[in-house]
């Protein structure tokens, strides 16, 4: 009895352990057959390097930021990207900027998006205001998929000629139509790079490196992880 | 006589550990100091391409002038020290300390600022340490 009662528990354990939430079945069923619309937005236009620098007595932990805002619309460049590959799912999506063309209301939602983290970082629920929601309502949206990341960043050490460039994010599901966050959850995008001498050579040729990384990165996460989600493929 | 020879061995072994030491790898491209850009000449992508991008990058207040801001050398942000602690049955071992990072932010003292006006071209150059 008592080793049935510990076996149970141990299979309870094992089926929490890493399980990839996924959206209501019903919601699921409603967002696959309706019109999506996706964006991608960064709060930080940086890349943050720390690295362990080996002294032989001692270790030391250093740290740069490299800022490419204004140089790269990281925004525009991987929210066309994420609709492609959520399109490629089979899902009838739309870039976000399809439907807020003009500046103020795609400002509106990305004060939305900047809104969810409250306070103390704490998770406040995305909100959109009646205007956002009554355009997307309007251009026939029913949900919104909003991939918030902090910015890209790479932790190696002196010894390291490549390593993971990481984009740790929150992935949110909004339903257009009942007014509210529907799901949430972190989505960690990395990929392997080659450097060579230097993390910082990600930077060189216009970034040619790190945006291609970037963009494989999303496209991983996307084919992977989001038929979970949505219920395409099975969760785990 | 033995000590004789072990002070210099240990000495030649030490300056070879020593010697083993690495720099950081992500900081400038350049030494900052080596740098020569030409005002009204340079452009932005030139300075991105021999620094690398800059730390932090700032549209001017009152004026239409973008700011690129660089700083000598990467912020350290904590040591790890190997200490020799006394274990409980009277042996050592090897613990380590972590202190805690000094500073934050990204520009806090920035030893290069260049100004590019709308067309990308280098109008100021300031040096400040």
């Amino acid at each position: 009895m008592k080793m049935r009662a510990i076996l149970l528990l141990f299979v309870v354990f094992a089926l929490t352990g890493c399980a990839t939430p996924a959206l209501r079945p019903e919601v699921a069923t409603d967002f696959l057959q309706s019109k999506v619309s996706a964006m991608v937005y960064l709060e930080n236009k940086t890349i943050e390097y720390n690295e362990m620098v080996y002294k032989v007595l001692w270790n030391e932990n250093r740290q740069n930021v490299s800022d490419f805002s204004g140089l790269w619309d990281v925004d525009a460049e991987l929210t066309t990207q994420l609709a492609g590959d959520m399109a490629a799912l089979n899902l009838a999506v739309k870039p976000v900027r399809a439907i807020l063309a003009d500046e103020p209301s795609y400002a509106a939602l990305v004060q939305s998006i900047k809104a969810t983290r409250g306070p103390d970082a704490r998770n406040v629920p995305l909100q959109l205001n009646a205007e956002t929601q009554a355009r997307f309502q309007k251009a026939g949206i029913n949900y919104l998929v909003v991939v918030r990341a902090a910015g890209f960043n790479i932790s190696t050490t002196t010894m390291n000629s490549s390593g993971g460039l990481n984009l740790p994010a929150i992935l949110f599901v909004y339903d257009i139509k009942a007014g509210k966050e529907e799901y949430r959850e972190m989505m960690f995008s990395g990929e392997y790079v080659k450097w060579g001498k230097s993390p910082r050579n990600i930077e060189s040729s216009g970034m040619a490196i790190l945006k291609e990384a970037a963009r494989k990165m999303l496209k991983t996460s996307v084919e992977k992880h989001f038929p979970k989600v949505i219920g395409l493929a099975q969760v785990q | 006589m033995l000590f004789n020879h072990i002070v210099p061995a240990s000495l030649a072994l030490f300056s070879i550990l020593l010697l083993g030491a690495c720099a950081p790898t992500i900081g400038n491209r350049v030494d900052l100091e080596k740098v020569k850009f030409e005002v009204g000449v340079t452009q932005k992508n030139d300075v991105a391409d021999i620094l690398g991008l800059p730390n932090a990058i700032e549209k001017g207040k009152g004026d239409s002038l973008e700011y690129w801001a660089y700083n000598d050398k990467p912020e350290l942000t904590g040591l790890i020290l190997p200490v020799v602690t006394a274990g409980g049955t009277g042996t050592f071992s090897a613990d380590t300390v972590t202190i805690p990072r000094f500073s934050s932010g990204k520009v806090r003292s920035a030893a290069l600022i260049c100004a590019f006006d709308s067309n990308d071209i280098l109008v100021n150059l300031q040096k400040l340490q």
